[in-house]
């Protein structure tokens, strides 16, 4: 009985507070690519990102994502890949470490999904970048104060002069990249 | 020119099969040796994809070669042929079968166990034969570069050994093994003829 109440009353206050801000679990959260290279597809994550998420499904107007991540930690499980990737003819971690993710305008899609409509700022270019997302709060999510976001966006790589000039060739290497996240989150408060 | 092999010569199957595979393997030994000094470019990439493909296309050309030879069969050694020189002969050319067998499939490995894709000319992808692992890669390597310099030496015996047959010997191995119109069945011994 005490549970059940405070079930509802932790409900209530879920409800009621908006703008609300989230703390990210480094540990369960994932922040990865996925390309293709010789006809095959492969995955990499990413091991350092700080994500700053503040997020109410009741009032889209105060969401914003703020995402920074550490290039030099992609890690694809192929040491050569790896090291192309992150040399001068990619994401140049030397001279650009940091790749930057900023949405502050969202919108609810029709299969209750949301989209944040933001900008991706990675080696020096900054272009638009749209990020489709889930979001589950689900009952004891909301009760342990956590939430999982689940997103998906498109990003051609040559948008942002990653493999440029022979490194080009589409056949080699696809030009389409998805970036794919997964957070779990706790309400700061 | 005969197809099936007999007791005096090899037919025709037999020896483009046999150049074709010097063609390859020479080929991909140039590739293998200057590809690894390359500075990192998607040349250096497509490179290595070229080594891959003509490595499997070795593999499948040793697959045949070994099929239609147990089909084929093999001619006999010239005759007066020492035993220990039969043995010797059947013996490296057991090891370089197994060597074309091997090298390509722990380049395979290592290629696998790198986690890199695997393409045959951009046309078919194949399977991982290990899954990606760090602690074979390495391993793979060294095993790769064994049966390589295995293989040359191998190769350095099997190339004296026909020219010792052709130039020493003066007999028909050598002969028997080339192309078309040069020899001839019905002459045993080919060379007799430019000898006075």
């Amino acid at each position: 009985m005490i549970r059940l109440a405070a079930t509802l009353i932790l409900l209530v206050i879920a409800t009621c507070v908006s703008a609300r801000d989230w703390r990210t679990d480094p540990e369960r959260s994932t922040l990865g690519f996925a390309g293709s290279a010789q006809g095959e597809r492969f995955t990499g994550t990413f091991a350092r990102f700080e994500p700053s998420i503040r997020f109410d499904p009741s009032d889209l107007s105060t969401a914003r994502f703020d995402v920074r991540i550490d290039l030099a930690s992609a890690d694809t499980q192929n040491d050569e890949r790896d090291q192309t990737l992150k040399g001068s003819d990619f994401f140049a971690v030397k001279t650009h470490p940091q790749a930057r993710f900023l949405a502050e305008s969202f919108r609810a899609l029709a299969d209750g999904r949301y989209a944040a409509d933001g900008e991706l700022s990675l080696r020096g270019l900054t272009r638009p970048v749209t990020l489709v997302f889930s979001w589950r709060p689900g009952t004891p999510a909301v009760i342990e104060g956590e939430a999982v976001l689940e997103g998906e966006s498109q990003v051609e790589r040559l948008d942002f002069e990653l493999g440029t000039g022979d490194w080009a060739d589409p056949d080699t290497i696809a030009h389409e990249v998805s970036v794919f996240t997964r957070l779990f989150l706790s309400p700061i408060d | 020119m005969k197809v099936r092999n007999d007791s005096t010569g090899w037919g025709l199957p037999s020896i483009a099969l046999h150049w074709l595979s010097v063609l390859l393997i020479l080929s991909i030994a140039v590739i293998g040796l200057y590809m690894t000094e390359m500075p990192n470019s998607m040349l250096k990439l497509k490179t290595y994809a070229l080594h891959k493909s003509l490595g499997l296309t070795i593999l499948g050309l040793t697959a045949l070669r070994l099929a239609w030879r147990l089909y084929a069969g093999a001619p006999d050694p010239v005759p007066n042929t020492a035993r220990w020189q039969r043995r010797a002969a059947s013996a490296s050319h057991a090891l370089m079968y197994a060597t074309l067998i091997l090298l390509p499939l722990s380049g395979w490995a290592y290629n696998s166990a790198s986690n890199f894709a695997l393409q045959w000319f951009g046309l078919i992808n194949l399977p991982r034969l290990v899954p990606a692992d760090p602690v074979l890669k390495p391993l793979a390597l060294t095993v790769h570069n064994g049966l390589f310099w295995a293989l040359m030496a191998l190769v350095l015996i099997h190339a004296s050994a026909a020219l010792w047959h052709h130039l020493g010997r003066r007999d028909a191995t050598l002969v028997r093994m080339l192309p078309v119109l040069v020899h001839d069945p019905k002459s045993p011994d080919p060379t007799a003829e430019t000898r006075q």
